[in-house]
């Protein structure tokens, strides 16, 4: 070894030294998966944003969709009964279990379970028949060097009548992750079943000077047909559709402000998400949104939202039924106490085309709370609970935290 | 169990328990100020804990975190070039008291270290602070083997150069 490297190795090891244990803050523990705190995502936005998109829908490469071409819709489930199945995607890191599982709405009891070969799933969505159902499966990348990247196939589920699952069929659409790490954030399918939109947002902390973007694709699942709408960095969740081609999706992060609930005209050409979109507002909004879901043919607004608590604490998140009209809320429906520092992780998962059923959930936090908020020993239980007209009943243990559901 | 397997089991809390202070301090190496380094890991660690689920193989976690906190890194300095750019006046030195003072009692070395060209001091740290092989180097910077070896090559002779320059 050279002397300049024995000099270059003796120096960064004294320097390095000057650093110590007990120096450190400790490091704040938030809920996962779970959004940055917002201020960790607004130092995303100083990037210009700006490089090329990597996603690929495959147009006209038709894997194995089984009776879509020509088909009805299928018809919409009962308004007064609340869907029969829905479908759960659980957190197994990357312990394997990769399964999504299929459950019995008034038993609990799983009716099957599905996986793919060497992927995780991560979102799911269901259509009006509660039979029709679109999962996405990230494949992680193969091979070696310093290059990588997976993708994110999707699947369509198909339930027998008794709720059995039938064989997977691998959907003309992938995610490539692309030099951005671009990942899904969420995914909303039609009512008929025959058009799936994703939300798209670039997850690797990127240098400055590059300009990553964001976006919605809407994916006719009849033909492959994709239209993109583009925004600069922006974080985009919980896309549902509200009637006709509007699409609802929630901003949680943006370089710009504008956070909050935003309907999108799917009906004419793609281009900017912004220009073609328009804002909802919902009053009495104290703190972050977490999700929200449109539902009742447009006119409900389910929403979890999350004030701020104490000096270094989070309130509780709470979900709340808001009217699309008027932005005005009507009546809270469920509380996840906060703790400490411990950032919720709640969603509004799926609703039955009435709006009269809705899946939600999320996660509690135990522990002891510390100076500046910190959780100590924390635990984190997760929640799934089935909303009937205001009515909240817990569902089966959903195990680790829930990543996705959908009925 | 080795010690990978047993994070991918237990987590990005348990990895971050365990390399905490040498994260920081790599971090430390790299923007020259702990706050600044302190601030960056947090970011990695709620990165990371955002996108366990998805980590590309089981033990990829502190190769992952290397990388978050590099890449974090590179925006902090960007932040500063851009707030010296832009705010001259208001933005002052962007250097916090906790550098300054560690700067003015800082070695030849450390100065001629951060004198290079960043790409080269990434390489050199990982190298003769983390201990990185050319292919960790490599999958932490996201570039390939060659260009570690030539830009590590490039540092070392840019350094003696800026030493001897010093002992003139």
């Amino acid at each position: 070894m050279s002397n300049i490297e024995d000099r270059l190795r003796a120096e960064l090891w004294a320097q390095a030294q000057r650093t110590q244990e007990e120096d450190l803050r400790e490091l704040r523990v938030p809920p996962r998966p779970a959004p940055a705190p917002a201020a960790a995502r607004r130092r995303w936005w100083l990037a210009p944003a700006g490089a090329a998109l990597a996603v690929t829908a495959v147009v006209g490469v038709l894997v194995g969709v089984r009776g879509t071409s020509g088909q009805q819709p299928p018809p919409a489930a009962a308004a007064s009964q609340p869907p029969p199945f829905y479908v759960t995607v659980p957190d197994t890191g990357n312990s394997g279990h990769p399964d999504a599982t299929v459950r019995a709405t008034a038993t609990g009891a799983t009716l099957g379970r599905v996986s793919v070969p060497g992927t995780h799933f991560g979102y799911v969505a269901a259509a009006a028949d509660d039979r029709t159902f679109v999962l996405a499966a990230y494949r992680p990348p193969t091979g070696t060097g310093g290059n990588r990247h997976g993708s994110t196939e999707f699947y369509r589920l198909t339930l027998s009548a008794s709720g059995r699952p039938e064989p997977l069929a691998r959907l003309p659409l992938t995610v490539q992750e692309g030099q951005w790490d671009d990942e899904p954030t969420s995914l909303a399918l039609s009512a008929d079943g025959t058009t799936l939109a994703v939300a798209v947002v670039p997850a690797e902390v990127a240098p400055l000077s590059d300009d990553p973007t964001s976006r919605i694709e809407v994916v006719s699942l009849r033909t492959g047909q994709a239209r993109t709408w583009t925004v600069p960095r922006t974080d985009i969740e919980s896309l549902s559709w509200v009637r006709g081609g509007t699409l609802a999706y929630l901003v949680t992060g943006t370089s710009t402000g504008g956070y909050g609930l935003r309907f999108l005209d799917t009906s004419g050409p793609a281009g900017g998400l912004t220009r073609d979109s328009r804002p909802v507002l919902l009053r009495g909004v104290t703190g972050q949104l977490l999700s929200a879901l449109v539902t009742g043919h447009g006119h409900v607004v389910m929403a979890w939202t999350q004030a701020p608590g104490r000096a270094g604490q989070v309130g509780d998140a709470v979900l709340a039924e808001f009217s699309a009209q008027t932005g005005r809320r009507v009546r809270v429906l469920d509380t996840l106490p906060g703790r400490g520092a411990f950032e919720s992780y709640a969603r509004v998962w799926s609703a039955d085309p009435s709006g009269d059923h809705v899946l939600a959930g999320g996660n509690t936090a135990s522990g002891q709370v510390t100076k500046g908020g910190i959780v100590k020993g924390l635990v984190m239980r997760s929640v799934l609970d089935r909303i009937d007209r205001g009515r909240v009943t817990a569902l089966p243990d959903p195990g680790n935290l829930t990543l996705a559901a959908a009925w | 169990m080795d010690a990978e397997t047993a994070h991918a089991r237990s987590g990005p809390g348990a990895l971050f328990r365990e390399h905490h202070l040498e994260l920081v301090r790599l971090a430390v190496l790299m923007t020259g100020d702990r706050a600044t380094a302190e601030d960056v890991v947090q970011d990695a660690f709620e990165h990371l804990h955002r996108h366990w689920h998805r980590l590309r193989e089981p033990g990829s976690g502190l190769a992952y975190a290397r990388t978050s906190v590099v890449n974090g890194c590179r925006m902090t300095h960007r932040r500063s070039a851009v707030a010296r750019r832009y705010a001259p006046r208001l933005a002052g030195p962007a250097v916090t008291s906790d550098a300054a003072a560690a700067m003015a009692d800082e070695s030849e070395m450390m100065t001629a270290l951060r004198s290079l060209p960043r790409r080269q001091r990434e390489v050199l740290v990982l190298r003769y602070y983390a201990d990185l092989d050319v292919a960790e180097i490599a999958a932490t910077l996201r570039i390939g083997a060659s260009t570690v070896r030539s830009t590590m090559s490039r540092g070392l002779a840019s350094l003696a150069r800026a030493l001897e320059g010093e002992q003139r």
